[in-house]
């Protein structure tokens, strides 16, 4: 049935989900989610603490799993998924960019980018060299070789982007990506998001408290309680 | 995977590694100093034991057979006997002497070979370190050798110690006076052992030690192809001359071994301390790096990395860190040998053997055998880190509480109880026995490593029981009260760290009890054995096996000697008992020895050797007995060139001298037995009046063979010994305790950085540096204290197990069980003050993490 | 063959011109012409003489058909002049040094070995001075019966190759080389020998290849030469040669070298009849040329090797043209121990194209100088 809707909107539905509950002991966190996304919509996830959204955002990229319903993102079905199927779908198809950046110290910002790539199995050459292409598009190419900790919030952020972006995923879940971020730099960091999402037709998933934020998304979906409280449109 | 594995190796830990590098560093060196001490102390026990046969090494390869005598030496005419028994085979037989003799104010030993003979050894044409002479010059020195001129071969090291070079003179003092020598070649570097060796022709060296009728052995160099396996070897046994015996290296390094196995068996035990330690150790700076790294690993498992790969990526770590520590373990061991065998030597050589040559310093084996077991210990300490940190959730889901260490075997009482049931059966399996007759109680071993693993489990349950009653001495003091807190739920950490220096404590503790015991046994023998005012020996007397003895001549001088009152001598040999080495004695004891140790005292003590009846009347000592299994009113039958004596054993006395086990005959029956009435040792009792000094100085001066000691000296000289074979051990008890309270640092720096959350909620609380020391103090103080205080209780059942289980069945002795209480005691409070010390220094690390590593 | 010794004797007149001292300069020995030798005391050991040699060289067929060449020698040197000399028995001895060699070439498997030893005199290595009675570690080489041509007995090992018990069984008694019982080996009169030889034993025994035993059977040639002084000044070396001729008939030669290569007036060739008779063959009548040489691995000496001998055969009187082929190339001693590299090797004779005989060929002195067997 949503599927239906969502093709009646002419789109196809790339993350669908139906009925999905889960529960940490008797405090249900998710109840009873329907929700479909269609390839290349970005989406905007908001709500009070506690209302269920970084929950959601575990079960879509394989982390949490849940107790009931369906998730299916292309035509993985998560809740049948093996651990193993579930990690290839992550570093295939699923990427995140988290608040607080989550860089690996240790490596450069290019090998940061570039980091997906080899663990794909792209030969290091061939993986520094489209990592410089992201670095150009994040507009980095400057930082380059600088480490993590030489980095601004918002370098930094660029650098998660390019980082999650670098692999070619279908599916982009943001989790406050702007949340340690002052205002300004923040604006940047979504035009960016916009931007390359855009180009690249990735379907992006962003958790935000932030109003600002849901400019660069298609729709907002709210949710409280565990609940979707607003009606899916397609 | 393994594209996959060096990508990580690559960016992370080389990359960690290469960031801080001096924590890294500090890591390798700690892993190298487990391996250092493990290597350190098997090479300097190797080089300290390889004495025994550096000689023939020094030939060569060492040869494969060798023919000795059963009792003493071999007669010249029976060389040609041996040459028969070896028929067709084509074998260079090379006899040889070895005896002590003086330079200078020491000893030292003089070998006399056949310097013609030598020449056809198989390896002896080789290109170097063969005693091929290469030039003129030393060919003719072999001439003059040959020609009974007097000229040395010295090996390398003698020319260093003693600063000689080509060309020199000395003279070298044996019974038959002084002779002076030359010398005439020095060896090629790669003949050289570390040993200060002195070359001479047989002949020569017969003639000026007064030695011309006998050989000490006759090394079997066979020829290429010429087979000398087991059944050849019983072929020319059974064809040898009587009372001669064909053995190979391994059974006469079980002689020596056996001579030195005590030691030995000490050494082992504590050098598997050290690598006990250090595979704890490295557990420990492991899971500190798994703590540390804790983000980047939740990172890379968001990225898609499995956690299999994580695994492998750690395990890999350990690998690394490993082989690096394990060549700087390497390199510290090989120094660390160089510095303690001069004192493992000494020891040695003073408690078995005199002026024993040093061996070599490096083999190959061990240092393979500690370079695998470093690695080994550094994957086996690196798979619980390794394991924790594939557990690690990506990092959507980082920051649901702290993890810790999943160590079932630590949860568990009832492991405890199994672990210490098998332990008690264990301790009642009888020791191995292996070739040679070395018993290695292995049993007793895996016993008391139970018993320990048993105990580390049970002390996880104390500290809550602990903390508890120090937190109610100070009830107001909230860090106390904190760290209390931790306490009450210990985390698998904590009960690692607590169980590891719960361990090294016991075997720490363990080993002062039993060399504690030893000393106190050995004193009160002592005080029964150094009944005489002096006592003689001849110069180079190093065992009851060494042919040196006091000339007949001198003995009878010294006996008749104004100043002495009575004497008492013994004559000593080694003999073949059942296959085994074993001392015959012969004791002219006219003093009954108040304070002798008895097993089984005959009813009239020592007179009973004078006993006349159709079987000698023997004593045994306790070695004997165990080794042997003969006990009072057994008969003991020994056969040496073809005679028997047929004794009855009639008493069994404590003797801590040799481990052999040692039979006691009336002196004139021993001397008519062995054919030889040169005593060994002699002691003598001054008249009331005399000056023992006085005398002593006397008779040193008229007898310069001899050496003469009083009883005061002598039990000086053994108390030094003493303490020396021991130093060893405090040395490494200290290291394994350092060590040990490393752990705990690391670890409690580890929980600390697990616990940063709860950190920051107490920095906002407002505890400062101070405040935050004073819980990192309570909290490894109170672990110190509860690991220290069992592991010395532990330390008081693992003594007991050495004592009345492993020693025994290893040498055969009985000690007094003394626990040393006052050792115990400062030993306990530098672990809680070690303890707490490292607890301040996690918590005053603690204080300046950076915050914005919190999440 | 004394007949033909005293016809010798008439035909060299300057033999008898010069005086021989009795000892060298530096107290050994010396061979006197004319000394009386008795046997079988004489086949022992004389250590009042400097260099003494027992050389047995013999060719074998073993139960398989296999060809085989063996050599066993026992040397003895005197460290100290007879007078200084002190061993009684000593275990050690100082005043004798023992060498002794073996070598065997397995001609079908083409295979060499060869072993050498030392020893000082005494319990280990030794020479009897009442009969022949020898022995070096396991060797031994003796003498079962007492008589002057006894039966022998010896047993040798060569490194890993064979092993062997033979029994050496003279087939025509023993001859004694040189002019007046004297051999004479340069212009100095102390450079001289007493060379005794059977020239022709009968060999049998067992041998053992690679634990296979093997019946041998075979003829051998021996030489005890008793000396204190082999080369003199201006020698570099000799080529010596003994032939079993299949008709029964023996030819021994050596050529002494000089240093500029030439031959020594000295060198010899002897014909031996089937009854031991000796005939003597001045250098100037016969002709040794090597065909082709071989050069050594291990000590780099190069061998003149394959010869021709022309010499008049004095039984038909006509001139015969024998080539000595060597059954090897390389059988060569390393001289380890010694430091003195010889080629001693097991040859085919042929005549014509056709093999008449066997022989055995020593060359010394090609590979390094020979001062252990000159007297100084």
């Amino acid at each position: 049935m949503f599927q239906g809707l969502a093709r009646l909107g002419g789109m196809t539905a790339y993350v669908t989900l139906e009925h999905v509950s889960k529960s940490y002991g008797d405090r249900e966190v998710l109840a009873g989610v329907s929700l479909v996304i269609s390839a290349g919509e970005r989406v905007a996830l908001m709500g009070p603490s506690g209302s269920g959204k970084s929950t959601l955002l575990n079960c879509l990229g394989g982390i949490d799993r849940f107790d009931r319903g369906v998730i299916r993102i292309g035509d993985v079905d998560l809740g049948s998924a093996s651990g193993e199927a579930l990690t290839r779908l992550r570093r295939k198809q699923i990427a995140t960019v988290f608040q607080f950046f989550h860089l690996l110290p240790t490596l450069s910002v290019l090998e940061n980018a570039a980091f997906p790539l080899l663990l794909n199995g792209i030969p290091e050459k061939e993986a520094l060299a489209k990592g410089r292409e992201w670095m150009e598009r994040t507009g980095l190419t400057h930082r380059m070789t600088a480490y993590p900790d030489q980095l601004s919030g918002g370098e930094m952020q660029r650098c998660a982007i390019a980082r999650a972006l670098a692999a070619g995923p279908k599916l982009l879940l943001a989790d406050e990506p702007t949340g340690n971020l002052d205002s300004s730099t923040g604006d940047k960091i979504l035009d960016l998001l916009e931007t390359l999402t855009r180009e690249q037709g990735i379907t992006l998933v962003m958790v935000t408290h932030s109003e600002t934020a849901t400019r660069i998304c298609d729709r907002t979906v709210h949710m409280l309680d565990g609940k979707v409280v607003e009606p899916v449109t397609a | 995977m393994t594209g996959g594995a060096a990508l990580f190796w690559r960016y992370f830990t080389l990359r960690h590694w290469r960031r801080s590098p001096g924590s890294h560093a500090v890591l390798v060196v700690l892993l190298g100093v487990g391996v250092a001490a493990f290597l350190g102390i098997r090479l300097a026990n190797r080089s300290a034991t390889a004495g025994f046969e550096v000689f023939t090494e020094t030939l060569g390869a060492g040869a494969p057979v060798t023919v000795e005598s059963a009792a003493g030496a071999i007669p010249v005419d029976q060389l040609r006997g041996i040459r028969a028994a070896f028929g067709v085979r084509s074998v260079v037989l090379l006899p040889s002497v070895q005896t002590s003799v003086r330079l200078g104010d020491g000893s030292v030993d003089l070998v006399g070979i056949d310097v013609v003979a030598v020449r056809n050894l198989p390896e002896a044409a080789g290109d170097d370190g063969s005693l091929v002479p290469r030039t003129d010059a030393e060919s003719a020195v072999f001439q003059d050798a040959l020609r009974g001129e007097p000229v040395l071969l010295i090996s390398p090291t003698a020319a260093r110690r003693f600063g000689l070079s080509v060309g020199d003179a000395l003279t070298l003092g044996s019974d038959s006076g002084a002779f002076a020598w030359r010398v005439g070649f020095i060896l090629p570097e790669a003949l050289d052992r570390g040993a200060a060796i002195f070359l001479g022709d047989l002949r020569t060296v017969q003639e000026r030690t007064g030695r011309e009728k006998s050989v000490d052995r006759v090394d079997v160099f066979p020829m290429p192809g010429v087979d000398m396996g087991e059944s050849v070897r019983t072929a020319v046994q059974a064809a040898l001359p009587p009372g001669l015996l064909l053995s190979t290296p391994g059974e006469r390094q079980s002689v020596s071994q056996t001579l030195s196995a005590a030691f030995r068996m000490n050494l082992s035990a504590l050098s598997l301390l050290a690598l006990l330690v250090s595979l704890y150790l490295i557990l420990q700076s492991l899971d500190a790096a798994v703590v540390r790294r804790r983000e980047e690993i939740a990172v890379l498992r968001s990225l898609g990395v499995r956690a299999e790969q994580i695994k492998a990526a750690w395990m890999l770590e350990a690998l690394t860190l490993g082989i690096a520590g394990s060549a700087v373990g390497i390199l510290m061991g090989v120094l660390l040998a160089r510095v303690s065998v001069g004192a493992v030597t000494e020891t040695l050589g003073n408690l078995y053997v005199q002026g024993l040559s040093r061996g070599a310093l490096w083999s190959g084996r061990e240092v393979l055998t500690a370079f695998g077991l470093g690695v080994g210990a550094s994957l086996l300490a690196g798979w619980l880190p390794a394991r924790d940190a594939a557990m690690t959730p990506p990092a959507q889901s980082l920051g649901r509480g702290g993890r810790s260490l999943p160590i079932q075997l630590l949860d568990h009482p009832l492991y405890a109880v199994l672990a210490l049931g098998v332990g008690a059966v264990f301790l009642r399996f009888p020791p191995l026995v292996l070739a040679g007759g070395v018993r290695f109680p292995l049993f007793g071993y895996l016993g008391a490593t139970a018993f320990a693993v048993g105990m580390s489990i049970l002390v996880c349950l104390l500290p809550p029981r602990v903390a508890k009653g120090v937190q109610n001495l100070r009830r107001e003091d909230a860090m106390l009260r904190l760290a209390a807190s931790q306490l009450r739920r210990l985390s698998g950490r904590h009960k690692l760290a607590l169980a590891g220096l719960m361990i090294a404590t016991a075997m720490a503790g363990g080993i002062s009890l039993l060399v504690h015991s030893f000393r106190g046994t050995v004193t009160q023998w002592l005080d029964g054995q150094l009944e005489a005012d002096l006592f003689i020996s001849a110069r180079g007397f190093q065992h009851p096996g060494s042919p040196v003895r006091i000339p007949t001549e001198s003995r009878d001088l010294l006996l008749r000697h104004a100043s002495v009152a009575d004497a008492e001598y013994a004559l000593m040999q080694r003999i073949r008992y059942q296959d085994q080495s074993a001392v015959l004695v012969g004791l002219s004891a006219r003093r009954e020895g108040s304070e002798r140790i008895w097993l089984h005292r005959p009813a009239d003590g020592l007179a009973v050797l004078r006993e006349r009846g159709e079987r000698v009347p023997v004593l045994v000592s306790e070695p004997w007995l165990r080794r042997f299994g003969t006990g009072v009113g057994d008969v003991v039958r020994i056969e040496a060139g073809g005679r028997t004596l047929e004794g009855i054993i009639r008493g069994v006395f404590a003797d801590y001298a040799n481990e052999h086990g040692s039979v006691v005959a009336d002196a004139g029956v021993v001397a008519a037995f062995l054919g030889e009435d040169r005593t060994a040792t002699l002691g003598l009792f001054l008249r009331n009046d005399e000056d023992v000094r006085a005398v002593r100085d006397e008779l040193q001066t008229a007898f310069p063979a001899l050496n003469v000691r009083d009883q005061r000296a002598l039990r000086e000289e053994v108390f030094t010994i003493f303490q020396q074979t021991f130093s060893v051990t405090a040395a490494l008890k200290f290291i394994g305790v350092a060590v040990a309270v490393a752990g705990l640092l690391l670890s409690q720096i580890s929980l600390f950085l697990e616990r940063r959350s709860e950190l920051r909620v107490l920095k906002e609380l407002g505890c400062g540096r101070r405040e935050l020391m004073a819980a990192g103090a309570w909290e490894s103080g109170i672990l110190a204290l509860t690991g220290g205080t069992s592991g010395l209780l532990t330390s008081l059942g693992l003594g007991w197990i050495l004592i009345y289980v492993i020693n025994r069945q290893a040498f055969g002795w009985t000690l007094r069980y003394a626990v040393p209480l006052g050792s115990f005691l400062a030993f306990l409070i530098a672990i809680v003050f070690a303890g707490a010390l490292a607890g301040g220094i996690s918590g005053h690390k603690a204080a300046s993490l950076p915050v914005e590593n919190e999440e | 063959m004394k007949i033909t010794v005293i016809v010798l004797l008439l035909l060299c007149p300057w033999a008898r011109a010069e005086t021989v001292p009795p000892f060298t300069p530096d107290g050994f020995r010396v061979p006197q012409p004319g000394q009386v030798l008795d046997f079988p005391r004489n086949h022992g050991s004389h250590p009042d003489f400097r260099l003494e040699w027992w050389y047995v060289t013999g060719h074998l067929t073993d139960d398989q058909g296999a060809s085989h060449g063996f050599q066993l020698t026992f040397f003895r040197n005197a460290l100290r002049p007879f007078p200084e000399q002190q061993d009684d028995g000593e275990a050690f001895g100082r005043d004798q040094l023992h060498m002794a060699h073996s070598a065997w070439v397995e001609v079908d498997a083409d295979r060499f070995h060869s072993e050498e030893r030392l020893a000082r005199g005494g319990w280990d290595a030794g020479a009897s001075v009442t009969g022949l009675n020898l022995f070096q570690g396991n060797w031994r080489l003796a003498a079962r019966t007492g008589d002057a041509n006894p039966v022998m007995d010896a047993f040798f090992t060569v490194d890993t190759g064979p092993r062997a018990l033979l029994t050496l069984e003279p087939e025509k008694p023993f001859v004694r080389f040189g002019e007046n019982g004297v051999e004479r080996k340069g212009k100095d009169p102390t450079a001289a020998s007493l060379y005794i030889t059977w020239p022709r034993l009968k060999v049998t025994g067992l041998i053992e290849i690679e634990g296979q035993p093997r019946r041998v059977l075979g003829t051998a040639w021996m030489d005890h030469e008793i000396s204190s002084s082999q080369l003199e000044a201006g020698q570099a070396g000799w080529d010596w040669a003994s032939i079993h001729l299949d008709d029964g008939r023996e030819i021994m030669m050596y050529i002494l070298r000089r240093d500029d290569g030439s031959k020594d007036p000295y060198s010899v060739l002897y014909w031996i009849d089937r009854e031991g008779g000796l005939t003597l063959v001045r250098p100037a009548d016969f002709r040794w040329r090597a065909a082709r040489t071989w050069t050594s691995p291990a000590s780099g000496g190069t061998y003149p090797i394959d010869w021709l001998l022309a010499v008049r055969d004095p039984e038909s009187g006509e001139a015969v043209r024998l080539r000595v082929r060597p059954l090897r190339d390389a059988q060569e001693h390393s001289g380890a121990l010694s430091g003195i590299p010889y080629w001693e090797g097991a040859c085919v004779v042929e005549r014509d194209g056709r093999v008449v005989g066997r022989a055995y060929v020593e060359l010394t002195g090609y590979a390094k100088a020979l001062e252990a067997v000159r007297g100084r």
